[in-house]
């Protein structure tokens, strides 16, 4: 029997990271993954009745997103990862400890609010301005280099800050469930 | 994954993403992802951080082409009710508000291109540019910082030591220092969202239109003849006013006061004001650490122990140093008030402790005793936590003149009195457990704290 409508919406909508995260790891442009999951979630309620389950619908909306991005890719001249590569990200099965996507978010924007703002200005230009490196580092008069090793730091600085604050509160449920 | 291979995956992503990857480079993390689960749960993590840090209301400048504004941006000049927001919505945004319609979604970006047109320009242009500061145009879009502004250009000035003046044909002058933000709607208008923002205002004509600087809580229009410095930050808006008179309104235009030279208003974020002269910043300071620290405090763990309260040492991306983590504290930045005003025989005296011997700094950053002037310089202490002996405390004593010694490089460039209005504990990349359980300042004949 053919998935409701709603239901494929909102197995999408929960997954949104997820297969927004696929495309952009191939595209590397934040708009354009948007684009290319608003053009999955149109496709899925096109192809509906094929869906079995929700299960089904993450696999062939990723599998789908994943093909919108190479082609873009390819459009836009960007060396893609290798299928095998990009069959083990899509293949990607979350962490034993599950952790609610909105607690990651709330601990992602406090670790963002605790950078400067020059640091958060570079993350914003860089990727909700999409400017390249080089474009950065002659408005802020540093070199590429410069730029690239400020975000591998921040990178690093957000990924460690997130995963205490989500220690922290991992292990503070679990003293009030004991 | 080892520490090295963490640190090259976070090297090869920035590259892969710009697609600047040599082939070795780009065959190395095909590799490193192929064979390690490890990295790419990390890979995943960029990618969500990217698409999470793109769209978070406090960086999301201006929505992706053809996404209309909810609140249309007004083009004649803005009376209070009519304040525009200070970020667009993102299409990600949009697409939540419409509670994921992805139809309507797509349909109203396809409307919306229709309401996107080139902005006017205003006549202000930027001058005398330090540091770092970036201008964004009203879409968003970093633009060159060159004359004149486009309307609805916001400009911002980072870190301390940078800083912009904006010049206007009637000989206005607007001067953003530190880490401030302001937008420039029009010829008329300026929004000030964060930092340290001064005018001045030569006395206007009669029948033209008089200059307007607004934050979400206060309003000063009418500005005429004033020397003028509005302070923002997360919990109250500050003017003082150096020369002339202002009158201050809230948003919606309802008086709050007259401001004469040599007065300060603060307006809280609960609405609530408080009209004093401004006095002059003190030469004698003791940080109070019974008592929470102040509002905007950045860096610091502060903690009650059974010793007593202290504040510690947190790791920290610090942006003089290219972000690289650093084990720090450091304060808020009353750039109006300061902290302290130092001579060069001022004293200051810190009770800490570390576990681990170390170099590190103490610094303060400095204005000059007017806050009208952009004017910046560095102090110094520059040494070995620790020196005579872990694990227990200590006093570090120094005075203002000694920290004006090398290996500082940035010492102030004017004359004393100096006005502190940042304090920095430093240990660099290494954690050496510094406490700090006491800091005060103060003159030569002051109380004695051993």
């Amino acid at each position: 029997m053919a998935l409701e409508t709603d239901t494929i919406v909102q197995v999408l909508l929960r997954e949104r990271l997820r297969v927004t995260a696929l495309a952009v790891s191939v595209v590397r442009d934040v708009h354009a993954a948007d684009d290319i999951f608003q053009q999955v979630v149109l496709a899925a309620l096109e192809a509906r009745n094929q869906f079995r389950d929700a299960e089904h619908v993450l696999a062939w909306s990723l599998r789908t997103a994943r093909h919108r991005a190479l082609d873009l890719a390819r459009s836009r001249q960007l060396r893609p990862l290798p299928d095998e590569v990009l069959d083990l990200l899509e293949s990607r099965v979350p962490g034993p400890v599950p952790i609610a996507v909105s607690d990651r978010d709330e601990a992602l924007h406090d670790c963002v609010g605790r950078l400067a703002p020059s640091a958060q200005r570079l993350l914003q230009m860089k990727y909700g301005e999409g400017l390249t490196a080089v474009a950065i580092a002659n408005r802020l008069r540093r070199t590429p280099d410069a730029v690239y090793q400020s975000l591998s730091r921040l990178h690093r600085f957000l990924r460690e800050c997130v995963e205490r604050k989500l220690t922290v509160s991992t292990e503070s449920a679990q003293e009030v469930t004991n | 994954m080892t520490p090295s291979q963490e640190r090259r995956l976070d090297a090869l992503f920035v590259r892969y993403w710009d697609n600047v990857l040599t082939p070795e480079e780009a065959a190395e993390l095909a590799a490193l992802l192929a064979t390690d689960p490890q990295s790419r749960d990390v890979f995943h993590q960029y990618c969500v951080q990217i698409l999470t840090v793109a769209e978070l209301p406090a960086l999301a400048s201006v929505a992706a082409e053809g996404v209309p504004d909810p609140v249309p941006a007004p083009v004649a000049p803005l009376s209070a009710p009519d304040l525009p927001p200070a970020r667009r919505w993102t299409r990600r945004q949009l697409l939540g508000w419409l509670g994921g319609g992805v139809a309507v979604a797509v349909g109203v970006g396809v409307v919306g291109r229709h309401f996107w047109g080139d902005a006017p320009t205003t006549t202000v242009q930027l001058q005398t540019v330090r540091g770092t500061v970036t201008v964004q145009d009203a879409r968003g879009r970093t633009v060159a910082p060159t004359a004149p502004l486009p309307a609805g250009a916001m400009v911002s000035t980072h870190g301390v030591g940078s800083s912009v003046v904006l010049t206007y044909q009637d000989g206005t002058s607007i001067t953003l220092t530190g880490d401030s933000t302001v937008t420039i709607p029009d010829d008329h208008h300026v929004h000030v969202h964060q930092g340290a923002v001064s005018a001045a205002v030569p006395p206007q004509v009669a029948q033209t239109e008089a200059l307007v600087m607004f934050t979400h809580q206060v309003m000063l229009a009418g500005l005429s003849g004033v020397l003028v410095t509005l302070g923002e930050a997360a919990r109250a808006t500050e003017v003082e006013v150096h020369q002339g008179l202002v009158s201050a309104r809230h948003p919606t235009g309802e008086p709050i006061a007259v401001v004469r030279q040599g007065e300060v208003l603060t307006v809280g974020a609960d609405g609530n004001h408080r009209k004093q002269p401004t006095s002059p910043t003190p030469e004698e300071f003791a940080l109070n650490l019974t008592e929470s620290l102040p509002s905007g405090w950045l860096v610091g763990r502060h903690e009650h122990t059974s010793e007593g309260p202290v504040i510690r040492t947190e790791r920290w991306p610090d942006p003089y140093w290219q972000h690289q983590e650093m084990y720090q504290i450091r304060s808020n930045q009353p750039w109006t008030r300061g902290f302290f005003r130092l001579r060069p025989d001022s004293v200051v005296r810190v009770r800490y402790r570390v576990h681990t011997a170390g170099r590190g700094q103490l610094c303060f950053c400095v204005r000059t005793a007017s806050s009208a002037c952009p004017d910046t310089g560095m102090l110094e202490w520059n040494g070995i936590y620790g020196e005579s002996g872990t694990g227990r405390w200590d006093w570090l004593t120094v005075t203002a003149d000694q920290m004006r010694n090398p290996p500082n490089r940035h010492v102030p460039k004017f004359a004393d009195p100096w006005i502190g209005f940042l304090i920095i504990f430093n240990t660099y990349e290494v954690d050496l457990g510094l406490e700090v359980a006491e800091f005060r300042v103060s003159r030569p004949g002051g109380v004695r704290l051993d």
